[in-house]
C-alpha cells in the first residue's frame, strides 16, 4: 500500500515545490536581472558621459595659453571701460595721433568676483559698450591707426566715423568703437 | 450432423502477450521512476534557484558599487560641464563677432583707388551696425558736372556699393565782386564748382577682416597723399596725379 503511494507524494511534492518555492525564487531572480542590467547601462551611460566630459576638457585644456588668452581678451567677461581707453589712446599715440574727445556709452560689465554667490539665472547675452573719441592727425596716421584698430586682439568695432576736410594737413577725425563682453 | 466444438490444446491468449499482472507491476515501475526524476528535478531547482538568487543579489551589488564609483569621479560634473559651457559660448561668441568685423581703412584703400582725378570728397560719414549694413556717405566736390557723372560711372564700375544714390547737386560759379572778391553763386552753368553727395550701402564684401588685412589690405604707403584741404587723394598713376590736388 505505502508502496503504491510514494510515488504519488513524490510527484504532489514536487509540484509543490516547484509551484510554491521555486516560482516565486524565479520572478525574484528575474528581477533581480532586470535590476543588475538596467544598473550596468546607467554605469556605461555615466563612463560614457564622463568620458566625453573628459575628451571636451581634453580639448579646450590642450589650447595653447595663448589662444586661450587671446580669446578671452577679445571676448572677455567684464567691460573695462577706463582700461580700453587707454588701449585706445596707446594706439593713437603710436601712430603720432592727438587723442580725447572722450565719452563712453553702456556701462562698464563688472567680472563675478569669485566669492560672490553665483545667480542660478545668470545672463549670457552679449555687453557691449560704445566709445567715442577724436583724434587728429595726418590722413595716412589716422588710416594706419585703423588698421591697428581693425586687427587690435581686443575687439575693437568701428560703428562710425565721421570727419569733414579742413585747411591743412591735419584732420580731426570723428569716430566710435563697440566692445564686448559675455558675463558670467 | 452438427458442429459440436472441442477444447483446443492451443492458448485462448495470443502467445507473446504479456501477462495482466506483469504489466501491471511494469507500469508501476514507469510511475515510481517519473515520480523520483520530478522530486529530484524539483529539488535541484529549488536548491540551484536559491544558490543563483544569491549570487545575483552579489551581481547586483557589484553593479550598485560600480555606479556608485564612477559617480563619485564625476562629483564636479556640474562644474565641469559649465566650463565648457562657457568656453564653447565663448568661441560661438568669438566666431560670430569675427564673422562680422569689418576692416574699415580697406574702406578708404577702396575710396582712393575709385576716386576720379577730378574729383575732390570733403566729408566722410560711416556708421555700421554689426551685422548689419555698412552705410556710407560722402560729401564731395568737382570743377565739372561730367566729373560727378564719371564718378558715379566709376562707383558703378567697381561695385564698391551695392546700392547708392547721388544727391544734393549743385553748381557754384566764381563771380569778380565788386570788392575784386570772387562771390559764388548758385548757377546751372557748367563752368563751376560742382557739389554733390553719394549715400549709399557699401559693399560688406570688400571691406570683411580677413586677418591678414592689416598687412595687406591696407595701403600705407608715402603715395597717399592728402591735399592741402586735408582731403586724401591716392596718387596712384592709374587714377589721379598729386598735381590735381594741390588747390
Amino acid at each position: 500500500m505505502m508502496r503504491s503511494i510514494t510515488p504519488f507524494l513524490s510527484i504532489i511534492i514536487a509540484v509543490l515545490l516547484f509551484v510554491f518555492f521555486t516560482k516565486p525564487l524565479y520572478s525574484e531572480i528575474r528581477l533581480l536581472q532586470n535590476e543588475i542590467s538596467q544598473y550596468k547601462i546607467a554605469t556605461t551611460k555615466y563612463s560614457e558621459f564622463n568620458a566625453q566630459i573628459q575628451n571636451l576638457l581634453s580639448i579646450k585644456n590642450n589650447r595653447a595659453a595663448s589662444e586661450k588668452e587671446r580669446l578671452d581678451l577679445l571676448v572677455p567677461n567684464a567691460i573695462d571701460s577706463t582700461r580700453l581707453l587707454v588701449d585706445l589712446e596707446g594706439i593713437a599715440e603710436g601712430h603720432n595721433l592727438l587723442f580725447g574727445n572722450v565719452s563712453t556709452k553702456g556701462s562698464d560689465v563688472a567680472p563675478t568676483s569669485a566669492g560672490a554667490p553665483e545667480k542660478k539665472d545668470t545672463s549670457t547675452e552679449l555687453k557691449t559698450a560704445d566709445i567715442s573719441f577724436e583724434v587728429i592727425g595726418t590722413y595716412t596716421q589716422f588710416k594706419d591707426f585703423l588698421s591697428d584698430l581693425e586687427s587690435s586682439v581686443v575687439l575693437f568695432e568701428v560703428t562710425k566715423i565721421t570727419v569733414t576736410a579742413i585747411d591743412g594737413l591735419f584732420q580731426q577725425f570723428a569716430v566710435t568703437v563697440r566692445t564686448y563682453a559675455l558675463p558670467k | 450432423m452438427a458442429y459440436i466444438p472441442r477444447s483446443s490444446f492451443i492458448p485462448k491468449e495470443a502467445t507473446g502477450a504479456i501477462p495482466m499482472q506483469i504489466k501491471k507491476r511494469h507500469s508501476l515501475h514507469v510511475f515510481g521512476l517519473v515520480s523520483t526524476l520530478m522530486i529530484i528535478g524539483s529539488l535541484v531547482t529549488a536548491v540551484g534557484a536559491f544558490f543563483y538568487k544569491d549570487y545575483e543579489q552579489k551581481q547586483l551589488q557589484i553593479a550598485k558599487d560600480a555606479l556608485q564609483t564612477e559617480s563619485a569621479q564625476s562629483a564636479d560634473n556640474a562644474k565641469k560641464i559649465e566650463e565648457i559651457r562657457r568656453y564653447d559660448q565663448k568661441l560661438k561668441t568669438a566666431s560670430n563677432l569675427l564673422g562680422n568685423h569689418i576692416a574699415p581703412s580697406a574702406i578708404f584703400s577702396e575710396l582712393e583707388s575709385s576716386t576720379k582725378e577730378t574729383v575732390q570728397f570733403k566729408a566722410l560719414e560711416l556708421t555700421y551696425d554689426p551685422g548689419f549694413e555698412l552705410m556710407l556717405t560722402i560729401s564731395g566736390n568737382s570743377k565739372e558736372l561730367s566729373s560727378v557723372a564719371l564718378q558715379k560711372m566709376q562707383f558703378f564700375k567697381d561695385n564698391l556699393f551695392t546700392e547708392f544714390v547721388v544727391r544734393d547737386i549743385s553748381l557754384a560759379t566764381e563771380m569778380p565782386g565788386t570788392d575784386g572778391k570772387t562771390q559764388p553763386k548758385e548757377t546751372s552753368s557748367t563752368d563751376g564748382k560742382a557739389n554733390f553727395t553719394i549715400t549709399g550701402i557699401f559693399d560688406k564684401k570688400n571691406v570683411r577682416y580677413t586677418g591678414d588685412t592689416a598687412l595687406s589690405g591696407v595701403t600705407t604707403n608715402s603715395n597717399t597723399i592728402p591735399a592741402s584741404d586735408g582731403t586724401p587723394v591716392e596718387s596712384n598713376p592709374a587714377t589721379s596725379t598729386s598735381n590735381e590736388i594741390t588747390p
